[in-house]
């Protein structure tokens, strides 16, 4: 009875069985047999990962680890850039100085590819897909700017593409079933591609259920974020406390909405009042929604949004539970010895 | 086919006549077939085309030792599945690969399975079942169910040896499962340099 000796694909069947993106790792490190019939990347359908909270520039807390700190190593040039936490479990990081932007895996330690120079600071940076050598040129890339413009990039493009919106502010974009879409602020518009084009496929409005003073775009200051939730379209607005002045934010709670039928020119908004069975995880970076049924899924509680609040110079994670409309606590980080300070953006890794 | 062929037609006619031919004559039957409602005259049994399946099967194990088992319990194994259904009606099934007690567990594993009630959930008797066999057993049925085909054994099987893995340092894996590390120390090295954070549970 040898262990290591085990047929690979029984070998191959238990890593099926693994949740968790250490797992899988760790069972690679056992013996070179177990490491063969494991391969680098999991089948397809291996979980999505929970979300991590970035802190400072090499560690990651996750809610779901019930408040350990654990240190996912980045690259050294990490420490020198400005990292956002991009889709498909990368990082972009992005060198100032020579305004080079790197997409990166930190968990296989990969380099995926390097884009070209871009001199604005990106507020958020995402693909439509992972970029891999099979894909070629199926894929754009698209950056947000924090003067709320947008660029689009795809391989064979020398340079980065600025969009011509119409007026106005973006304020978050999401790849949602194959298309990009950019929420504008005021007025309140969708902007949808479907390829990379300067001007969008569509621009919609937004027509909101309610009576004009309870439509989604409040007059009260609110962060707002575009979310794929399992096969929908949300729009999280986070209504933020009036004395609270940046870097600062403190939330006084937050609306949903559900972006449905989308004809010619409209888009009708409607009020989301729960969210079954998904948690909702809003940041800088990146937004996700995660199933709590899901066997990778622990410690996470459903029908609620985590987030990240600033202010008397701590940073602290809550959770917005929407079934009684109340924010608790999950975490502040001057508990921690050693963290300095956190981020307000959510990473979800990846093997693939 | 050529729907303009007699003798196509004639074929088709002669099934509805050999119906009616076969229509019972003894008038105790007659009264019988009135009593049934609807269409009678179809419930008269056709000739079987496939072999009758039989009711048991007999395994053998690698030390030719033989297990009577009802066909729907071997049915959990495709390799038994098989034998029985492709027609030859290869009885004993021989099951060369697998010695007498661990084919005895797999055929406790497919009885209970079988047993169980409709929506019963075996999750814990599961874990019971294997949390109760030595590590050497855990081993051999897993290779045995894995050889045999049976998807409800081997998926059971490898979920319960994930879960042991789960739980593990490496260290603590391979010491569990006797296994020798057989990487260099710089490769040993460099993976866990690579992702240190899977390592510290």
């Amino acid at each position: 009875m040898d262990w290591s000796d085990l047929p690979p694909e029984l070998l191959t069947l238990i890593t099926t069985f693994f949740t968790k993106n250490s797992d899988y790792i760790r069972f690679r490190a056992v013996c070179s047999p177990w490491r063969r019939a494991a391969q680098r990347r999991p089948r397809p359908g291996f979980p999505a990962q929970l979300p991590l909270l970035i802190l400072e520039a090499a560690r990651v807390f996750g809610p779901e680890t019930n408040r350990r700190v654990d240190n996912i190593p980045l690259l050294w040039e990490a420490m020198d850039s400005n990292c956002r936490a991009s889709s498909h479990g990368l990082l972009a990081l992005h060198d100032k100085a020579r305004h080079l932007v790197a997409l990166f895996n930190p968990v296989t330690r990969s380099k995926i590819m390097t884009l070209p120079s871009l001199p604005q600071t990106i507020s958020k940076i995402i693909s439509s897909a992972l970029p891999t050598p099979q894909r070629g040129h199926r894929f754009f890339v698209a950056a947000a700017t924090i003067s709320g413009a947008m660029l689009f990039w795809r391989p064979g493009y020398p340079g980065w593409v600025p969009v011509r919106e119409t007026d106005g502010q973006i304020c978050d974009i999401t790849y949602h079933k194959q298309q990009l879409y950019a929420l504008n602020t005021s007025p309140p518009l969708l902007m949808v591609w479907d390829r990379p084009t300067s001007y969008p496929t569509a621009t919609l409005t937004l027509n909101g259920g309610g009576p004009p003073d309870q439509s989604f775009s409040t007059s009260r200051e609110s962060k707002r974020y575009l979310v794929e939730s399992d096969d929908e379209l949300l729009i999280v607005n986070r209504i933020l406390l009036q004395n609270y002045y940046y870097p600062n934010v403190r939330t006084e709670g937050f609306e949903v909405y559900k972006v449905e039928c989308l004809l010619d020119e409209e888009a009708a908004v409607s009020k989301v009042e729960g969210l079954e069975d998904r948690a909702l995880f809003v940041g800088d970076d990146n937004s996700y929604s995660v199933d709590t049924k899901a066997s990778s899924c622990v410690n996470v509680k459903a029908n609620c949004i985590y987030f990240v609040d600033f202010y008397d110079s701590q940073h602290v994670v809550k959770v917005y539970h929407l079934a009684d409309n109340l924010i608790r606590l999950l975490v502040s980080f001057n508990k921690f010895k050693g963290v300095e300070k956190a981020s307000q953006s959510w990473f979800a890794p990846s093997l693939c | 086919m050529d729907m303009e062929d007699d003798t196509v037609q004639v074929r088709e006619n002669s099934a509805e006549d050999t119906e009616m031919l076969e229509l019972p004559k003894d008038p105790a039957e007659v009264k019988a077939s009135e009593f049934i409602k609807g269409e009678s005259s179809k419930e008269i049994p056709v000739e079987s085309q496939q072999p009758e399946l039989p009711e048991n099967v007999v395994l053998q194990s690698l030390e030719k030792e033989e297990f009577i088992i009802k066909l729907a319990v071997g049915q959990q194994s495709e390799i038994i599945k098989n034998a029985i259904l492709d027609g030859r009606g290869e009885n004993p099934v021989p099951l060369l690969n697998v010695s007498a007690p661990i084919l005895a567990k797999a055929i406790e594993f497919w009885k209970r399975h079988i047993d169980a009630a409709e929506g019963e959930d075996l999750t814990e008797w599961d874990k019971a079942f294997l949390g109760d066999l030595s590590q050497e057993v855990l081993f051999e049925l897993a290779a045995a169910a894995n050889y045999m085909e049976s998807k409800s054994l081997l998926d059971c099987t490898c979920k319960f040896i994930a879960d042991i893995i789960k739980e593990m340092k490496v260290e603590e894996v391979r010491d569990y499962f006797g296994i020798e590390c057989d990487f260099t120390e710089e490769e040993e090295r460099k993976m866990r340099e690579d992702n240190a954070w899977a390592f510290e549970q």
